[in-house]
């Protein structure tokens, strides 16, 4: 039965912290807690959202931790029923040894996304708001998080039930004229483009700000690439010296391409050094293999930073350099600047693409060439939005569906189409909005959200 | 003791629109069928208006053709007038009406029961059901004869408790001239129905002898006249006109003088009525800056003077009546031979029954018509054909035939009515209750659901095969107009400049021709040899299947995009208390609906689409158990 179904995970991340969390949330929380923590008063007499200090308790007594306790009764809390957090001391083998006694206590550890899940079955949170819960955990920059947070806030649901709610009344007044025809019901095709038209604006609008939000929550990818010792590596400490990100790197990378992310102006940034690009014909085996996958690398990154040395000759390296990123959003590096006065023209080598002069080493030309990077990978966007901005590949998508069928109705009503014809498109853009935030929903797409939650959320 | 020795298979109680389809469906599948009503000079009676059809309705009406029923095939025989409505609204919404012949069509209904096979009628007043172990057993009438049965289709109408109001005058009636039923309605209570109170009214007749009718505008049939059945070839007889009048800023006046003697507004009837059907009065105070309102003046037959002057329903106290009539132009002297009058019904709420359109509470009863909170002869009908087909299918121990919303308006129809109800006010249909509206024409309806009527035995073979060739005629023009081509010459482009579209420089297949926006399928069959010669709703179906596939292919992607919803069955004894994390409303919603697929359970009002996940889910682990 669900009423005895209370769920517990660690809250915070595994590690060792000033707090950690553990959380419940469920009908029978209070009733643990009274099990497991002791303090002045049962659990069933607190205040909600009120703190508690008190001992976490193993079975015969002993005291594990030494904690605070809050209760959010139902339905004010994250998850819409009772929740308790016990925050401890944020040692690990403390937070694993109080979840142990919660869950001896009658709670059941979380699934991955539970908490969030209940709260979006609660009506606590809809689709888009559940969805942002798992881009601010995964949030790797300021930014980021701050365009999760807005959606979270139910800005982006507000904005779209809004556009929805004026098609809704479009599709009214066409329907009217089709349903009560024999009663001398006409309305003027320009007071229907004048609602069509003011909707798909900002429909356009939201789907245009996917370019920037992709980006923000996504990150770009970046290769640095250039013969042997041109200073790629100093180049990519340089760039993370500055602006390492809030993540550690990532986990698979291998010895010979490393992978960090720094911040760039808010923008999460996945760096890559690869294995030194040389001709073919002079490579070992083993230089082939390193190669291939820094071909690779370059295919998987969104800009790639070919890197020339300024203390030494351009030859036939660096021209194999350029060819492989001919086509390819780019920004070209100088690199050792401070070694020599540069001989190479490097403008003219850029051809027409960004180009900076820098000494990784000296951290010279660092700044330029993060402006340059988020320039380029911007395309002269502006990052900051006053209203919401989408994320999500699903929204996206689903919006982008949204603004053709708005085309289609506006074209329809221009070519003087039939009524119930209008009416499809609009419907079509109406259900397509509500998909964003669940209003309607076709049956794969909850599971598939919830699969992506992390544990604890 | 009873008057019949036998236990019948299915028993009707009700012989309007509903209880009509109802009776031949289950005789047609070879069912012992007994129909009972109150008065059998009153078979097939119009109460409202003398109309068959309209914008939705006519939709309703092919399909119950296409199911084998007999509405189409009545009103073709004894239509006084027939249009086609909406016909500049776009492919979907064409719309069939007709005016008929009251008392032509009562006979001729009469006569089609009275030779039916298998068909009993009998004059009686149905007082209770009889029940046992949750089952319906048998009849008992108001004289005290019991008759034995496996099934009972309710078909009641307005006759529930029914209450006739005029002015302030009230009185116990089934609807003017009738008897009320009691009995039933009270045993429904006891039973567990909810049952709820609905009003609905109609229009004063008057006497077309003293009518004016020189400055009324006319308004004629169409010509041809385009029949509602697949099985008549034409309309042979006569049409005759009906004309428009006007209210104006007196009759208003005289309405809004006497709303306090309006039993509407002085809180007597206390049932809603329909929005979109509403009395004048209801007119006049709701639309105030409307400085008037259309009145058809519809003949109520050949044989009769009678006039149904619809627009003009009222309850109003009978002098009233007569001074609005006498302000509108053309009935300044017009008699009235019946006066309006608004009435009050018990119905029951129609989301305790299934699909089926069985109620769950007692196992072989049906509810069909109006006493399911419905208005309209069409819609009664469409429920009494579906009713007689799956009480017939109940008595073999079949699975009942359910139309999905793409399939039909009376998919549509039934699965509101079982899932939302009837939220107070009388459901009538209209085109935009269908979300695949597109899909569901007029033209196609014998098509669309001619499997269905052959699987389920509710319609002979030599039917199923007209609709096959039909189908055949539709998809070999289609084949011919992306084939054929049209060689540019003088002549065709001549032609085509006269038909307000550019001239051809190189050969083109006609369906390309058709997707301009400018020209009809006739227009383009009519540049090669032959011209048209296909029926007209063969044409309809080549032009949508041409000239409008974008739209016909978006809505096939809409019904793809929900099908796995509604092809996820729910069990029906699934134990909504085992779907873990269900609020306690949804839980609620979904025990007392018990929706038969995840599609219907989405449209329980008060079911989210997150409850509707957690369901998923369960349905996934458990398969229901």
């Amino acid at each position: 039965m669900y009423a005895d179904d209370t769920i517990a995970a660690i809250a915070t991340p595994l590690g060792h912290g000033g707090v950690g969390i553990v959380r419940l949330s469920g009908a029978r929380c209070s009733a643990i807690a009274d099990a497991v923590f002791v303090g002045r008063r049962p659990a069933r007499q607190w205040r909600t959202h009120h703190f508690y200090r008190g001992r976490v308790v193993d079975a015969a007594g002993a005291a594990i931790d030494d904690a605070l306790a809050v209760l959010m009764r139902a339905p004010r809390s994250y998850t819409g029923e009772d929740v308790v957090e016990l925050h401890c001391h944020g040692s690990p083998v403390t937070l694993r040894r109080v979840l142990a006694r919660v869950l001896s206590g009658g709670a059941r550890a979380a699934e991955p996304g539970e908490f969030t899940k209940r709260a979006f079955l609660n009506g606590r949170l809809d689709l888009a708001q559940a969805e942002a819960v798992i881009d601010l955990v995964r949030a790797r920059t300021g930014s980021a998080a701050q365009l999760a947070v807005q959606q979270l806030s139910g800005d982006l649901s507000a904005h779209l039930g809004d556009l929805r709610a004026q098609l809704i009344g479009l599709k009214a007044l066409l329907e009217a004229q089709i349903d009560f025809s024999e009663e001398d019901f006409e309305v003027a095709p320009a007071e229907l483009l004048a609602t069509l038209d003011g909707c798909r604006t900002n429909v356009e609008i939201l789907v245009e700000t996917y370019r920037c939000g992709k980006i923000m929550r996504d990150g770009v990818r970046v290769a640095i690439i250039g013969k042997p010792n041109v200073g790629k590596s100093s180049l990519l400490n340089a760039l993370l010296g500055e602006a390492r990100a809030i993540v550690t790197p990532i986990a698979g990378t291998t010895r010979d391409t490393i992978e960090e992310v720094a911040d760039f102006d808010g923008i999460p940034v996945v760096l890559t050094d690869t294995a030194g690009l040389r001709q073919m014909e002079h490579a070992d085996p083993v230089e082939r293999m390193g190669m291939e996958r820094t071909t690779g690398k370059i295919a998987e990154a969104h800009l790639v930073l070919p890197v020339l040395d300024a203390s030494a000759a351009f030859d036939a390296e660096d021209e194999a350099v350029l060819e492989a990123a001919r086509g390819l959003p780019q920004v070209l590096v100088l690199n050792k600047i401070d070694l020599a006065v540069p001989v190479l023209d490097i403008e003219a080598l850029a051809n027409g693409t960004l180009a900076v002069r820098v000494s990784a080493t000296q951290r010279i030309g660092l700044t330029e060439l993060r402006h340059a990077v988020v320039a380029a990978v911007t395309g002269g966007l502006a990052m900051e939005s006053h209203g919401p901005v989408l994320t999500n590949v699903r929204h996206h998508a689903a919006l982008t569906q949204a603004a053709e069928s708005l085309r289609l109705a506006r074209e329809s009503i221009c070519e003087r189409r039939p009524a119930d014809l209008v009416a499809v498109d609009v419907q079509d853009a109406i259900d397509h909005i509500g998909a964003v935030t669940g209003v309607v929903t076709s049956e794969d797409v909850l599971d598939r959200i919830f699969s992506e939650f992390c544990i604890g959320k | 003791m009873g008057p019949f020795s036998r236990r019948f298979d299915v028993i009707v109680v009700g012989a309007g629109h509903a209880g009509i389809e109802a009776a031949l469906a289950a005789a047609r599948m070879g069912c012992d069928t007994l129909m009972l009503t109150l008065n059998l000079d009153h078979i097939g009676q119009m109460s409202c208006n003398p109309a068959i059809g309209g914008i939705g309705k006519g939709h309703l009406v092919k399909e119950i053709d296409a199911l084998g029923g007999e509405m189409a095939k009545a009103i073709d025989d004894t239509g006084i007038q027939f249009r086609q409505l909406n016909t500049r609204k776009g492919p979907a919404v064409r719309a069939s009406r007709a005016q008929a012949d009251k008392a032509l069509y009562r006979q001729r209904m009469k006569q089609r029961l009275e030779a039916a096979p298998g068909l009993t009628l009998y004059q009686a007043s149905v007082e209770r059901l009889q029940i046992k172990g949750g089952e319906v057993h048998g009849v008992q009438t108001q004289m005290g004869e019991t008759i034995e049965t496996r099934t009972v289709i309710l078909t009641t109408g307005t006759f529930l408790n029914g209450l006739i109001h005029i002015g302030e005058k009230n009185m116990s009636a089934g609807r003017a001239g009738d008897f009320a039923s009691t009995g039933i309605s009270e045993q429904l209570a006891e039973l567990g129905f909810r049952v709820g109170r609905l009003k609905t009214g109609t229009c004063p007749r008057l006497d077309a002898q003293s009518i004016d009718y020189s400055q009324l505008e006319i308004q004629e049939g169409d010509q041809p006249p385009i029949p509602f059945s697949v099985s008549t070839p034409a309309i042979s007889q006569s049409q005759i006109p009906c004309h428009i009048t006007y209210t104006n800023s007196r009759t208003h006046e005289i309405i809004r003088s006497a709303l306090d003697r309006s039993p509407l507004y002085s809180g007597r009837i206390q049932g809603r009525g329909p929005r979109y059907c509403p009395s004048i009065e209801d007119k006049v105070v709701r639309f105030a800056d409307k400085d008037r309102h259309q009145i058809f003046l519809e003949p109520e037959g050949r044989n009769t003077v009678e006039v149904y002057p619809n627009g003009l329903s009222t309850s109003l106290p009978l002098d009233v009546q007569m001074d609005m009539v006498h302000s509108i132009p053309g009935l300044e002297n017009a008699a009235i031979m019946r006066p309006g009058y608004a009435i009050e019904y018990d119905y029951a709420d129609p989301t305790q029954l299934l699909p089926s359109l069985e109620t769950k509470l007692i196992r072989g009863l049906y509810h069909a018509g109006q006493i399911n909170g419905t208005t309209g002869y069409e819609e009664a009908a469409a429920q009494g054909i579906m009713a007689g087909i799956n009480a017939a299918l109940g008595v073999r121990g079949t699975a009942p035939v359910v139309l999905n919303r793409d399939q039909a308006y009376i998919g549509v129809l039934i699965d509101d009515l079982v899932t939302k109800g009837v939220g107070g006010e009388p459901y009538r249909m209209f085109t935009s209750r269908a979300e695949y509206r597109l899909l569901l024409r007029e033209d196609n309806a014998d098509i669309r659901l001619a499997d269905v009527a052959k699987q389920a035995g509710a319609i002979a073979d030599d039917e199923y095969e007209r609709a096959c060739r039909k189908a055949e005629l539709v998809r070999n023009e289609i084949e011919r107009f992306e084939q054929q081509t049209i060689v540019p010459s003088a002549e065709i482009n001549q032609k085509l400049r006269s038909l307000g579209t550019s001239e051809i420089s190189n050969p083109a297949p006609l369906a390309q021709l058709l997707r301009r926006p400018e020209l009809s399928y006739a227009a383009v069959a009519g540049l090669v040899d032959g011209g048209p010669t296909l029926a007209a709703d063969v044409m309809a179906q080549v032009e949508v299947a041409l000239k409008y596939s974008g739209y016909v292919k978006r809505q096939h992607d809409a019904v793809e995009r929900f099908k796995r919803l509604e092809q996820a069955a729910i069990p029906l004894d699934i134990d909504y208390a085992s779907v873990v994390g269900l609020s306690r409303e949804a839980r609620e919603k979904l025990t007392q609906i018990r929706p038969l697929s995840l599609g219907q359970a989405a449209r329980v009002p008060g079911v989210t689409p997150a409850a509707l996940s957690l369901l998923s889910v369960h349905l996934k682990r458990y398969g229901g158990r």
